[in-house]
């Protein structure tokens, strides 16, 4: 049994835990999207909220020398950032896809300016400390989830955590069910006396912050440090994995390791001597997307009110 | 409801276009073909004010090609007394109302610092007859266009060298964005030079399809490790984080990288491109310029090796003195760095 014997092999945990490493910022960015969306807000400024995180929690971590202290910068920029495009998207009628997109736009710009400003022409953040992975005694022993969910920085485990909450949220508390209401029928929501507005701000907030997380965690623990635009289009994978998710914390969990499993095996394909050319193996993951979309995508249903800006007394 | 199923897939597509765009924009530019074209041998009018723009591809602070590129232009103007001038971050799609813009705002030198402008570079030189223009390669060469290149591929077979020597079983690896024809030359080098040292040296590589992801790159680099290489050369940022993640060593490339990874980074090939800009500036001053190829290497001493900051010991001896000894005959022309920019799968 070969796959059996690659499964326990050092080539095959390799894989499990690329996947997960690869998969995190997109599931971190898709979970937060997910209150954002089911409250009818749309999200499109995930990628500009990760990469501002991204510099924030390199600057602050290698400032302070405090990995915490830099998470918590990052996740602390992300709902700043949030609170911006939830300004203009909730409280003001502005088009969500425009202010996003803008945000995005911007965040490129202010990030590199910030970071020349911050450590000079010639300088970096090369000295930010690292988040180790912290495996879990016994538990990462176990094939195949071992590597894959047992043997990686707390950040992960934190990004499970969030998948569980988030499905506890949504399905058992009241502020679940307000969320969903105010993305499926806000005028109901209205009628109870419960602000739809205040909801999808919060819900926006929520959002920010978990992409906060997945963006500390591109320049804190999958690299060492911040480089111009790094985030390098996540922010709109991860838009992707939500709708290929379906806006579910566990289809965005599984829809972000079909990405990073087609991402981690490119990269190991890719020195195997295939004789496929490269440019086809990077298309992996994203082919993989597309299809496990076509395939998997025909009950997609969207919230109600998704993107339908809400106003007391209008209908 | 099938609209939003469209909707989605949109998504998903632009996400994989624009992921993409980079890996095709970049592949089409050719090799440095112009090195054939000739010479004018009239002399140019002398320039009193002399004011360069540079044009680069990426930010200034990228610790490669970019940010060489950009120092280099700052310290040839100050050695020549010019004013500089510098755009960053222009796509291909902009390259050419940006040169544009310099040399209709007077600018007499334009550098035009990535292998991909070299069309918009052809295309504005025919509107400004009386400015000098100087592109990283181009498809043919016109009276005002002369163009210059960066064979750090010389550094990279002492890298090869260093790499397979280092590496107690001479496997290695090899981690950079996308297939162009300056790292194509640099990884044939790079496996030369590997194999010169040790003929059953296996060369790992990988491309990871974006110049700035570093988190890819970090993650190319484990693959790499698991499979056994043991030294890597780092073609694009991220790689040595992924070494010293996986407590491997690294080769830093165009700028001394050593400060990424202190106890990783064993050397660097640089390369400093100011003599090249030095001299192409006086040469437009004194209106000597001429439009051919310029190319200043190992022998020139605008590629070399970085400083090993004490990792020197992380290297067997005669490994070293080898690779000393062939960096002195690339020198003194005795040995020739081969030169094949043939794609690899």
């Amino acid at each position: 049994m070969d796959i059996l014997n690659w499964i326990v092999s050092a080539s095959g945990e390799g894989f499990f835990s690329a996947t997960m490493r690869l998969a995190v910022p997109l599931l971190l960015a898709a979970i937060g999207a997910i209150y954002a969306e089911r409250a009818g807000a749309i999200n499109v400024g995930l990628e500009g909220m990760m990469l501002s995180s991204a510099l924030s929690a390199a600057l602050v971590a290698s400032s302070t020398g405090s990995t915490t202290t830099g998470l918590l910068a990052g996740v602390v920029t992300g709902v700043g950032v949030a609170a911006l495009l939830a300004i203009f998207t909730v409280l003001l009628p502005a088009d969500p896809v425009v202010v996003g997109i803008s945000l995005n736009l911007l965040a490129v710009g202010g990030t590199s300016f910030i970071f020349r400003v911050a450590v000079g022409q010639a300088g970096t953040t090369s000295t930010t400390p690292v988040i180790e992975a912290s495996p879990i005694p016994g538990l990462d022993q176990i094939p195949i989830l071992g590597p894959l969910l047992f043997d990686q920085s707390y950040l992960v485990y934190i990004a499970l955590l969030g998948v569980v909450v988030t499905w506890l949220v949504l399905k058992y508390t009241g502020w679940g069910l307000l969320i969903r209401s105010a993305g499926e029928h806000p005028a109901a929501v209205d009628s109870l006396g419960l602000s739809v507005n205040r909801t999808r701000f919060l819900a926006l907030l929520v959002s920010g912050g978990f992409a906060g997380l997945g963006g500390a965690f591109l320049s804190l623990v999958a690299s060492n440090q911040f480089v111009e635009n790094m985030t390098a289009g996540r922010g709109y994978i991860a838009m992707a994995i939500l709708i290929l998710g379906q806006r579910s914390p566990w289809g965005v969990l599984i829809a972000s390791l079909i990405f990073g499993a087609g991402d981690a095996f490119q990269l190991r394909a890719q020195l195997d001597n295939t004789g496929i050319p490269f440019q086809f193996l990077l298309m992996i993951p994203y082919v993989l997307t597309i299809v496990t979309l076509a395939v998997f995508g025909r009950k997609l249903i969207d919230p109600a009110a998704l993107g339908k800006h809400f106003r007391r007394g209008h209908r | 409801m099938k609209f939003r199923l469209r909707h989605a897939l949109a998504v998903v597509g632009i996400a994989a276009v624009v992921s993409l765009t980079a890996a095709c924009s970049t592949a089409v530019s050719t090799d440095s073909a112009t090195s054939t074209g000739t010479a004018t041998s009239a002399a140019r009018t002398p320039v009193k004010d002399l004011k360069i723009a540079i044009v680069l591809s990426g930010p200034t602070t990228d610790h490669d090609f970019n940010q060489v590129g950009y120092e280099a232009a700052e310290a040839a103007g100050k050695s020549v007394g010019a004013k500089v001038a510098f755009a960053e971050n222009v796509s291909d799609a902009n390259a050419e109302r940006t040169i544009r813009n310099f040399a209709s705002e007077g600018y007499q030198l334009i550098i035009a610092h990535s292998f991909s402008f070299g069309d918009a570079t052809l295309k504005v030189a025919k509107e400004f007859p009386d400015t000098v223009f100087m592109a990283g390669t181009a498809t043919s060469n016109a009276s005002n266009v002369g163009t210059y290149d960066n064979p750090d591929y010389q550094g990279a077979y002492l890298a090869g060298m260093l790499a397979a020597g280092t590496s107690t079983d001479g496997t290695v690896g090899w981690v950079s964005a996308i297939q162009t024809p300056n790292l194509l030359a640099n990884l044939h080098a790079y496996e030369a030079g590997a194999k010169d040292i040790n003929a059953k040296a296996t060369v790992l590589h990988s491309f990871i399809g974006s110049f700035y992801d570093p988190p890819k790159a970090k993650e190319a680099a484990l693959a790499q490790i698991q499979k056994g290489a043991q030294v890597l050369s780092a073609q694009t940022v991220g790689t040595i984080d992924g070494a010293i993640a996986g407590k491997a060593y690294a080769i830093g490339a165009l700028t001394d990288q050593n400060f990424l990874g202190p106890q990783t980074v064993l050397t660097s090939v640089t390369w400093d491109v100011s003599p090249l800009f030095t001299d192409i500036a006086k040469a437009v001053q004194d209106g000597s310029w001429t439009n051919k190829n310029y190319s200043y290497g190992i022998k020139e001493g605008s590629i070399g090796l970085a400083d090993f900051h004490g990792l020197e010991s992380k290297v067997p001896a005669d490994v070293m003195k080898t690779v000393l000894e062939r960096e002195a005959q690339i020198k003194d022309g005795s040995f020739t760095v081969p030169y094949d920019v043939s794609t690899v799968d």
